[in-house]
């Protein structure tokens, strides 16, 4: 399969089109869609796609977006949608209804900061600020995975295992504007990975029920203990995914935690999305230098991949996590979760949290320079450390 | 907008300053060159000069689009908020500092997209403002998609093969929203209207709704260009309790008398879309205004007293 150069977007939503159009055989896909910079491009790409059974309706807000596709969904249908940003703030309530129906909704984000003071470029702050909600979440770090995660998450999310929405984050601008060499899948490759649907719980007409009553405390928490149960079922269904992507296109779409020299390393860097190349490139030029580095880059965020970040930093004794996102008062949120990984399990491992490259800041390999000398030389950890603010004063100031 | 008494500011009123248009101009406008929103800038520059508003006696609200770019082209109070959001901020401001005069700026993406819910509610609670809708008929901002006031047939980016939907009428709809005081249309490639409308809406008691119609040359450049080159599509509603523009008689000869006070008239002009009708609908002061309906009943120490006497009897064993 040759490989075609396109950008972040464009891969997204031929992925999204793909996979609509792979279920034309049986109830078609419904998506509706709204634009929002940086992620416009991608309903765009839908927009103009020569579908056979699949229905795009532009809407006039993100909300109607996701209520378009919930509905869809319910009525037996393949939905998805795409936003960014503020278009997912304003999402919210329905991304929480898709997950509460467990509707297997497919969404990509494009990873832009939240405004206000408003700013375009990448941040995690948008989608992370759902990682309580019942979501499977995806980070990427090019537009290969984009394209091979989104087709994933389509098989993973209908999975009568799972029945649960899932996202997939690519970062603003240095993936959803930037062309990459991009293997596209031919319609039949993508037919034959997502066959067609048939939700357990779209509207049947031998049982018409109502959805959403009022119920007994008693009944929504078991409701809930039934999401967790699906969650703890993502991993090993995910791997099952993932292997029958491999079986069916020859590329690895990529696994949940990808580590790099962490098996003997004593310092680890853990980072996700498009810093995970920067650094990967620093702790090769340290490996070469002699130094006992690793990296692990963190792909699946919901449900979080405890088992294998604790395996990754078996004989880790300092731990770095780079998070391009800020969760207010705390720190990083990526950092967060690694802490409570290794609570009671790994107390000693010395963990610190790095602010870099939010609101779109460029990471660069000197920043990483950076992280590494400042891990090596502490003996404790401390707050998270602001990598990249400078003067404060913007490029002018 | 009625002068609402207060000592607060009555200071800085009675100050000598006298303010030119450019004492109003803030950063240099980045509108494309050509785009109508230069031409709304500079006329409310002027309303406010001829006016002599002190800047911070005055805030500009506005959403997200291209035209809510407006506040950081104007010194004076602004708040650049959320996409379709301005308006309930508005309401908030306008609550709680009466004596400001409030102008909220919206795109037509803003106002009757992802912001409808608020135009109507903000309609009718007939709040004492001047709310502008610059309708290019598209999102501007994001580059080139439907909105509701897309042609039905012109081809954008969200609907490449021609936009599916009637462009939703805003003056209609808007006349039908209960408490609707004052509802006009303008159009900023005829200043002296754009002018004189603008200025009526400020001198209206209420919420003064204003649909300007708005050329963007990027994307929507031949939308309006039938308009400005036959001016016989364009007729002017005129009346001396609406707006009169004799200066333009000579070029737009398609004239109606409209009395704005009558609202079955307005809803039927408003409906026929064989020409643009500009110029100003309805409008009515007698409506209640929010603020009066909910302000605060002043009572003296001796009423207050009786009030909680009356309140403590209830309980009385
Ligand atoms: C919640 C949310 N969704 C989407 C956007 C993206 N967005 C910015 S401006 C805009 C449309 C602007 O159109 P309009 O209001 O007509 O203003 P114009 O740019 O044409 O002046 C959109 C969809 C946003 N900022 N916030
Ligand atoms: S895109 Fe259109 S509305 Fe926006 S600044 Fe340019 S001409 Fe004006
Ligand atoms: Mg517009």
């Amino acid at each position: 399969m040759p490989a075609e150069l396109v950008t972040g977007n464009h891969a997204a939503g031929y992925a999204l089109s793909a996979a609509a159009e792979a279920n034309r055989h049986a109830r078609g896909a419904t998506c509706g869609i709204y634009p929002i910079t940086p992620q416009t491009e991608i309903v765009e790409y839908v927009a103009r796609f020569p579908f056979s059974k699949t229905r795009v309706v532009p809407v006039e807000s993100e909300h109607s977006a996701m209520g378009v596709s919930i509905g869809a969904s319910l009525a037996g249908a393949r939905a998805f949608t795409a936003s960014s940003s503020n278009g997912i703030a304003y999402m919210v309530e329905n991304i929480m209804v898709a997950g509460f129906y467990r509707l297997p909704i497919v969404m990509v984000a494009v990873n832009r900061t939240l405004g206000p003071p408003w700013n375009i470029w990448a941040d995690q702050g948008d989608t992370l600020m759902l990682r309580d909600f019942p979501w499977i979440q995806f980070y990427c770090e090019d537009n290969q995975e984009v394209l091979d995660t989104t087709l994933l998450s389509f098989r993973l999310a209908e999975d009568r295992r799972i029945l649960l929405p899932a996202l997939v984050a690519l970062d603003a601008f240095i993936l959803s504007h930037t062309q990459m060499g991009t293997e596209l899948p031919e319609q039949e490759e993508v037919d034959r990975y997502l066959p067609d649907l048939d939700l357990p719980h779209r509207l049947r007409h031998e049982a018409p029920t109502t959805l959403g009553g009022l119920v007994w405390p008693n009944v929504a928490m078991s409701q809930r203990l039934e999401i967790d149960e699906a969650m703890e079922r993502v991993p090993e269904a995910f791997e099952e995914c993932r292997y029958a992507f491999i079986e069916e296109m020859g590329r690895d779409p990529g696994n949940a935690i990808q580590t790099f020299f962490t098996d003997d390393a004593e310092e680890v860097l853990v980072v996700s999305g498009t810093i995970a190349t920067t650094a990967r490139e620093v702790v090769r030029r340290r490996r070469d230098d002699g130094e006992n580095i690793g990296l692990i880059k963190i792909k699946m965020f919901r449900p979080f991949p405890e088992a294998a970040v604790r395996e990754a930093c078996r004989s880790a004794k300092k731990v770095a996590v780079l998070d391009r996102n800020y969760a207010a008062g705390v720190g990083g949120i990526f950092w967060q979760e690694l802490r409570s990984v290794f609570q009671g399990d790994g107390d000693e491992l010395l963990i610190q949290g790095y602010l870099t490259g939010l609101c779109g800041g460029d990471v660069t390999p000197s920043m990483i320079d950076e992280v590494v000398v400042d891990l090596r030389e502490r003996d404790a950890m401390d707050k998270p450390v602001w990598l990249g603010i400078g003067n404060g004063k913007g490029a002018e100031g | 907008m009625s002068a609402v008494g207060c000592s607060l500011f009555c200071s800085i009123q009675d100050d000598e300053r006298e303010f030119g248009m450019a004492d109003y101009e803030s950063a240099r406008a980045r509108w494309c060159p050509g785009c109508g929103d230069h031409a709304v800038l500079t006329s409310m520059q002027r309303l406010l000069a001829e006016e002599q508003l002190a800047p911070e006696r005055t805030v500009f609200v506005s959403g997200i689009g291209c035209s809510s770019r407006f506040p950081h082209y104007m010194k004076t109070y602004g708040f650049h908020g959320l996409h379709g959001r301005a308006l309930p901020v508005a309401t908030g401001i306008k609550l709680h500092r009466p004596e400001l005069e409030v102008f909220v700026v919206m795109g037509d993406g803003d106002c009757v997209s992802i912001g409808a819910g608020h135009w109507v509610h903000a309609t009718r609670y007939n709040m004492d403002m001047v709310a502008l809708m610059l309708d290019n008929e598209v999102y501007g901002l994001t580059k080139n998609q439907t909105s509701p006031t897309t042609p039905a047939g012109y081809a954008t980016n969200t609907q490449p093969y021609g936009t599916y939907l009637p462009a939703m009428n805003p003056v209609v709809a808007t006349l039908g929203i209960t408490n609707a005081s004052f509802v006009a249309q303008t159009a900023e490639w005829i200043p002296p209207h754009l002018y004189a409308t603008l200025r009526a809406a400020y001198e209206h008691d209420g919420f003064a709704f204003v649909r300007i119609l708005q050329r963007c040359p990027k994307f929507t450049g031949d939308i309006f260009q039938q308009y400005i080159q036959s001016p016989d599509m364009v007729e002017l509603l005129e009346h001396e309790a609406g707006v009169e523009t004799p200066a333009l008689h000579a070029i737009y000869k398609n004239r109606r008398r409209h009395d704005p006070r009558d609202i079955h008239a307005a809803r039927q002009l408003a409906e026929t879309d064989d020409v643009v009708r500009l110029g100003i609908f309805f409008r009515d002061e007698s409506f209640p205004r929010y603020e009066e309906t909910r302000s605060l009943p002043s009572f003296t120490a001796e009423e207050r007293i009786s009030i909680l006497n009356e309140e403590f009897d209830r309980y009385a064993v």
